[in-house]
């Protein structure tokens, strides 16, 4: 039933794939040499344009500071979002209660939603979700419905007939999640669209003393650049180095600077002066972030003191510090984990409570916290979060829990989000219906590409550099679903 | 480990929230394959050489830290009991050259770099002439184990 451990033979127990992988790496090798001189041209350009956009833009010197940053929430093992927006009319909650069973949740407890569009139907939000609600009615939250992998738009009848195709290795997790952070699902991963944005954007920050993509979940498909590098962090900030001293005085001097000249040793092997440049980037990011991070906290907005607030709270630490750090455009990655819920997915007796209703409590109240952070900062208008996940789950039920889908609803929520309003399409939910793939795994009718075109507009790439970022964007209807405001 | 003399105080060599300080821990890995995937592109020259570095997936601005001073934990002071007593090393503790060529034998596979090597022997000479032999032993230990020659195994 599940294929989450369906994948590609390792290198090591496959010789065939070792081979493979050969044949790949000179490939890549070759693709480096010929991509890299177009590519660098192009950034050369894209610096000059960066230049302009910085003073030319809407916020000229003077008016608001031209500053923004993009958060994806990642919701790792795959949401379940047919229980995140659920048919609020009779006909549809019928429906839905029908077709969901031990999954279906009460309706009165229902959080109603009343967007500004229409498609004739009622939806309303998980009883966990208040303050979701509650940003969406004040404009702040947006919601995209059924988005997806795609590698070109499909019907049903084309996804039966295997005639146009499709993204590899559907319903997978790792693959799934790899192709949800690189946009281009079709081939082999090499960089996340996070990482291309910020090789593009990373013009706009002419003396940044840290990376302008950073993790507080560790290393990530997402941020993968080319040029720019990761950073990641913790929730507590940056680690400091033990037993450092300065001086030749004491021993711990002595092995200090001994330590810092080793890794600043020219090597004649590329893996071991890749090493000896994270060590000593890390150990000098960590104590220009380490004294950054001691100073006074810039807000007074309380976090949950879970895992996710956490992480939430010290991106708006790192948004708090951004002149300091000569940082005007930051791309951040959190992620929250246990969405894979195969079973316990709701409490036994009560499909309002159990580990979902847990998870969405808990990115409710996040979200909510640190956008109040960013209205103190003053920068609400200018942070987006987005939710990404593997994938939506089925419809039907596998008793208490839910399998492996594909199209999934997710949320925006920012300042310059135009908020109240349900954007995409809602699927037609009906099991074996025309939007139906079985089980209600959803074909989608957004692709993540339209998703993160219209993210990456508002964060400042033009529409012609676009396929830089998202390469397959030509593809499909749209590169702007209109949940953004023009920043 | 071993070769440093490890022992601990109840037999048990026990690694608090290795997933934490190392990124890794025995059926910990964040997804059902591994701790990092076999296609990992580190960013700058290894990309542009086209070569795939999966280990580097977890050596991140965090563990770049962490995990020398998980080290530098287990060499100073004790680890949950273990401790390491270097008695193999110990009668080379004024020799700077010879102990660094015995660790650089059992820690490096006798790969070290000629410049890393005049360095380390450097900072055993520079160490002042109070220093304990225990703790001459211990600078090295550290410096060898948290740089190029023992991280990256050619």
């Amino acid at each position: 039933m599940s294929r989450r451990h369906s994948a590609r033979p390792s290198s090591i127990a496959d010789p065939a794939a070792s081979r493979e992988l050969n044949r790949r790496k000179f490939i890549g090798t070759c693709c480096a040499a010929v991509g890299t001189t177009g590519m660098l041209s192009a950034l050369a350009q894209l610096r000059l344009i960066g230049a302009l956009a910085d003073t030319s833009g809407p916020h000229a010197a003077g008016t608001a500071p031209d500053f923004k940053a993009l958060v994806c929430l990642f919701l790792a093992g795959g949401n379940d979002a047919n229980n995140l927006i659920v048919p609020n009319d009779a006909a549809g909650y019928a429906a839905y209660a029908t077709a969901r069973g031990a999954l279906a949740l009460p309706q009165a407890p229902l959080l109603s939603l009343a967007p500004r569009t229409t498609d004739g139907r009622a939806w309303a939000l998980h009883p966990a979700l208040s303050e979701v609600q509650g940003l969406f009615g004040q404009g702040r939250c947006a919601l995209l419905g059924n988005v997806g992998t795609l590698v070109v738009p499909v019907t049903k009848t084309q996804y039966n007939g295997r005639t146009v195709p499709l993204p590899p290795q559907l319903f997978s997790h790792n693959d799934q999640t790899v192709q949800w952070q690189s946009s281009v699902p079709d081939k082999p991963f090499q960089t996340g669209w996070g990482g291309r944005l910020a090789d593009l954007t990373n013009a706009f920050n002419a003396n940044n003393q840290i990376s302008m993509s950073i993790s507080l979940a560790g290393q990530n498909a997402f941020q993968v650049g080319r040029y720019v590098s990761q950073y990641a962090v913790g929730t507590g900030g940056a680690v400091r180095l033990s037993g450092t001293a300065t001086g030749i005085t004491t021993a711990a001097g002595v092995r200090t600077g001994a330590q810092n000249d080793l890794l600043a040793q020219q090597e004649n092997n590329l893996f071991a002066t890749a090493f000896a440049g994270i060590t000593a980037d890390a150990i000098g990011d960590s104590a220009l972030l380490s004294g950054i991070i001691s100073g006074t906290v810039p807000f007074t907005t309380t976090f949950p003191t879970s895992n996710l607030g956490q992480q939430l709270r010290m991106i708006a630490r790192l948004i708090g510090a951004r002149d300091q750090l000569g940082l005007k455009r930051q791309v951040f990655f959190a992620r929250v984990s246990g969405w894979d819920l195969h079973d316990n997915q709701v409490d036994a007796t009560d499909t309002t409570i159990g580990a979902h209703a847990n998870l969405f409590r808990d990115i409710s109240q996040s979200l909510k916290a640190f956008y109040d952070a960013t209205v103190e900062l003053g920068v609400a208008d200018r942070v987006t979060t987005f939710t990404a996940s593997d994938f939506g789950r089925t419809y039907n039920t596998n008793g208490r829990g839910s399998d492996h889908g594909w199209g999934s609803h997710h949320l925006i929520v920012g300042g310059a989000v135009k908020g109240g309003d349900l954007y995409g399409h809602m699927p037609n939910l009906t099991i074996g219906g025309p939007d139906d793939t079985g089980r209600g795994r959803w074909i989608p009718t957004t692709s993540v590409d339209e998703y993160n075109t219209t993210l990456a507009l508002w964060f400042g790439v033009s529409p012609s550099n676009l396929p830089i970022v998202l390469p397959n964007v030509g593809r499909f209807h749209t590169t702007d679903l209109g949940f953004m405001n023009p920043g | 480990m071993r070769a440093c003399a490890a022992s601990d105080s109840d037999g048990r060599f026990d690694i608090a929230n290795p997933e934490g300080a190392l990124l890794q821990a025995a059926l910990r890995s964040g997804s059902v394959f591994n701790f990092f995937e076999p296609a990992y592109v580190q960013p700058g020259a290894l990309a542009a050489a086209g070569l795939v570095a999966p280990e580097f997936q977890i050596l991140t601005g965090t563990s770049a830290i962490s995990v020398p001073n998980n080290v530098y934990s287990l060499i100073f002071s004790n680890v949950n009991g273990v401790t390491l007593s270097f008695t193999d090393q110990l009668s080379l503790a004024q020799q700077p050259g010879p102990l660094v060529d015995r660790l650089n034998l059992l820690l490096c596979g006798g790969r070290m770099a000629d410049l890393a090597r005049t360095r380390i022997v450097a900072a055993q000479q520079a160490l002042p002439a109070v220093t304990a032999d225990l703790d001459r032993v211990r600078n090295a230990v550290y410096l060898v184990a948290t740089t190029q020659p023992a991280a990256i195994q050619k």
